[in-house]
């Protein structure tokens, strides 16, 4: 198996996060010899820690989110979503160590695709999240943006786009086409993988018949139940004019 | 509206915040290196900070999370490169 102790590498990050965490080294190294090395960070129950040790593990997990999101920024001291890619690294960046719970995000963008602000819309449980267009609006109006640029994460890692999926999206770029704000693209982050509804060409026009703004439950167990959603099937068109030859969304 | 954003320093002082939180440091040590991130960046930071001044129990400490975070980059770096066609 994958990740489980491994010697070196491994005894300096079980030394580490006993460092920080006060979990003793030796229930570490006990557990990662039969584990997955990594739940102790992504389901930290498994390993039985107290409130203390949980809370500190919940700190680290914020702790490296914000790293990654600093060191993106530094690398180019500005985001500017020139592509899906770059979107789907970002929002991977932000919520692929999340998976006790589906969190809802909006990155609202202005005139050059470069990001006014980012926001949290709902944060749920693992199984599902429940998102309210309006607060999608108001941050879009707050930021004056000219786009958006929607990701959630699939904590059970299925990379595959559900009917919920698709509904939410139909809806919200139905919202927003009135108000000529583009949706440019819905980001699935499973882990450290990401499905981009842009790349795949599933973003649909959207229609004033769609553009309810009753709020949106995102469940998760659908998906599990394999409600997928089959390319020929759907009523989507694909958003050619968004995306340039070289994969660039049009400013 | 300007194109050039510069990172946030209320971004680099959250971080901070949360190193501070994590092992309890004193509001002149989160202080110290809530500037040292926004004069050298987090990643620069990480890389040399047994370099600057602080104090060595703060270095124990950072260290410990240096670890953690670098073999996170080095997993998510083989999992990418083991993956054909990311979606």
């Amino acid at each position: 198996m994958l990740n489980r102790y491994d010697g070196g590498n491994a005894e300096a990050f079980l030394k580490g996060l006993g460092c920080i965490t006060g979990i003793p080294y030796k229930k570490l190294k006990s557990y990662a010899s039969t584990n997955n090395l990594f739940n102790i960070l992504e389901h930290p129950r498994t390993i039985e820690p107290n409130q203390q040790q949980l809370k500190k593990i919940s700190l680290l997990n914020e702790f490296i989110s914000s790293y990654r999101l600093l060191k993106m920024q530094e690398k180019e001291n500005r985001i500017r979503f020139s592509n899906s890619s770059y979107a789907g690294e970002y929002f991977t960046s932000i919520l692929g160590g999340i998976k006790d719970k589906e969190k809802f995000m909006v990155a609202f963008l202005d005139s050059g695709n470069n990001i006014i602000e980012t926001r949290i819309i709902s944060e749920g449980s693992l199984s599902e999240t429940v998102v309210h267009p309006r607060d999608i609006l108001k941050g879009a109006l707050d930021s004056d943006c000219r786009s958006i640029v929607m990701a959630h994460n699939h904590p059970g890692t299925s990379m595959k786009a559900s009917q919920q999926d698709m509904e939410i999206t139909e809806r919200i770029v139905s919202i927003f086409k009135p108000l000529e704000i583009n949706i440019l693209d819905h980001i699935i982050v499973a882990g450290v993988s990401y499905f981009s509804f842009a790349e795949h060409g599933y973003m649909p026009e959207g229609s004033a018949s769609k553009a309810s703004y009753e709020p949106i439950v995102i469940d998760n167990c659908a998906k599990a139940e394999g409600e997928r959603v089959e390319v020929d099937s759907m009523k989507v068109q694909k958003f050619e004019s968004q995306i340039e030859e070289e994969d660039e969304w049009e400013i | 509206m300007t194109n050039e954003r510069k990172i946030s320093q209320a971004q680099y002082g959250n971080a901070a915040a949360l190193l501070s939180m994590l092992f309890e440091f004193n509001s002149d040590i989160e202080q110290q290196i809530n500037l040292y991130l926004q004069k050298y960046g987090i990643v620069y930071f990480f890389e040399h900070f047994e370099e600057l001044e602080l104090d060595y129990s703060t270095i124990l400490r950072l260290q410990a999370v240096r670890e953690v975070l670098f073999r996170l980059e080095s997993e998510d770096a083989r999992l990418k490169g083991g993956e054909t066609g990311n979606a």
